[in-house]
């Protein structure tokens, strides 16, 4: 799975948003807020990953159990799957 | 070609409907033999072809394709008749902008001349963007050398707001661009100017000013305002930033603006009524140190 194309992430004064860019600023208005390891798994979908890549990667970057990795993933994946931003 | 500055931009420019141009630009008219920011043509036809070129995009009615030099072209088709109704053809950097209009689009509220305005308008804010400033969608008004941009959804009352501003100031107020003033970082401070881009409203005038604050305006029974935290701020400056369907990068280019934005103007959000007491409400908080009473 990966990102759709058409969204910015950018850093602004320490708020960590996306704003949608391009064709999908028709379709979607307004903007989505993450914290810090929401904007690390939204980077990370920038490319195809699974799942496990995913637990993974950020199991490196914060030095979590698998469990707790897994349940964010799954959450993660999930909010932005039903706001159909995954392909 | 006629040439006018706009907002420090170097523009060469000739237009299909010169009359109207001529009046609306009459202020910001030029004889700066500068070098040139932006070539603005328009023309008319009785008949648009399909522009040829590498096929990029269909968004909508739209057709995206990049010729073999470069430029860009973008058709769109009339909904009504399925003939192509425009087509702003442009270099990547929009520094040249040439808009072919069909003579017969026939719409129930736009004239040509208004698709011409309009078009003209997206023409200058993307090269505006690309060089590094942004549009707002705003009433902005200067006062001792300070602008204000109120800023809010069409219809809520920014005009309104305005003009208050100006009924109770008179001659201390200029009402700079009832719709979209233009906004430069020149030196690392934002400035806001006068753009002849102003909505359905003439109300514009070539000033700029050291931008001073940013109020968005929500409709209420009371009069109060607040400063917005970063994120409120982002997300309301980033709704009223247009940024173009048909291009992302440029648009990825207006947080850039909103980011400089946020760490130097400060960002309000106005709850108001049409009333004086709304004006004083505003006023007393960013000229907080000269307070009055209505």
């Amino acid at each position: 799975m990966k990102l759709i194309s058409g969204f910015s992430l950018r850093t602004i004064a320490d708020s960590r948003v996306v704003v949608p860019v391009g064709e999908t600023t028709i379709s979607f208005k307004g903007m989505i807020t993450l914290n810090g390891s929401g904007a690390f798994l939204w980077e990370q979908l920038g490319t195809d990953k699974t799942e496990t890549e995913l637990v993974l990667a950020l199991q490196d970057e914060y030095e979590i159990d698998e469990q707790t990795a897994l349940l964010d993933v799954k959450q993660f994946v999930e909010v932005l799957s039903r706001a159909g931003f995954l392909q | 070609m006629k040439r006018a500055n706009i907002a420090g931009l170097h523009i060469e420019y000739s237009m299909a409907d010169a009359a109207f141009f001529d009046y609306r630009l009459r202020s910001y008219v030029s004889h700066d033999i500068a070098d040139r920011d932006l070539l603005l043509r328009t023309t008319v036809h009785e008949h648009i072809d399909s522009p040829h070129g590498q096929f990029i995009k269909q968004i909508k009615s739209a057709t995206i394709v990049q010729a073999q030099d470069g430029h860009i072209a973008r058709s769109i088709l009339d909904r009504e008749t399925g003939k192509i109704a425009a087509v702003v053809r442009s270099k990547p950097d929009y520094s040249e902008v040439e808009i072919q209009l069909w003579k017969h689009r026939s719409h129930p509220i736009f004239t040509l001349t208004d698709y011409e305005y309009m078009y003209t308008g997206f023409a200058f804010k993307d090269r505006l963007t690309y060089l590094g400033g942004a549009v707002l969608h705003g009433s902005a008004i200067a006062m001792n050398n300070a602008g204000i941009i109120f800023s809010a959804n069409s219809g809520v009352g920014k005009s309104t707001h305005a003009n208050l501003w100006k009924q109770y100031f008179k001659d201390e107020v200029t009402i700079v661009n009832d719709d979209k003033p233009a906004i430069r970082m020149l030196n690392g401070l934002p400035y806001m100017f006068g753009t002849p881009w102003s909505g359905k409203t003439e109300l514009n005038a070539n000033v700029q000013a050291p931008l001073k604050a940013i109020v968005f305006i929500k409709r209420s029974d009371r009069n109060d305002i607040e400063r917005l935290n970063t994120r409120d701020s982002i997300f309301a400056l980033s709704s009223q930033i247009e940024r173009p369907y048909y291009d992302g990068q440029l648009g990825a280019q207006t947080l850039d603006v909103i980011e400089q934005l946020i760490t130097t103007v400060p960002v309000y959000q106005l709850h108001c009524n049409i009333s004086y007491e709304a004006v004083q409400v505003v006023y007393n908080k960013i000229f907080a140190e000269k307070e009055i009473t209505i």
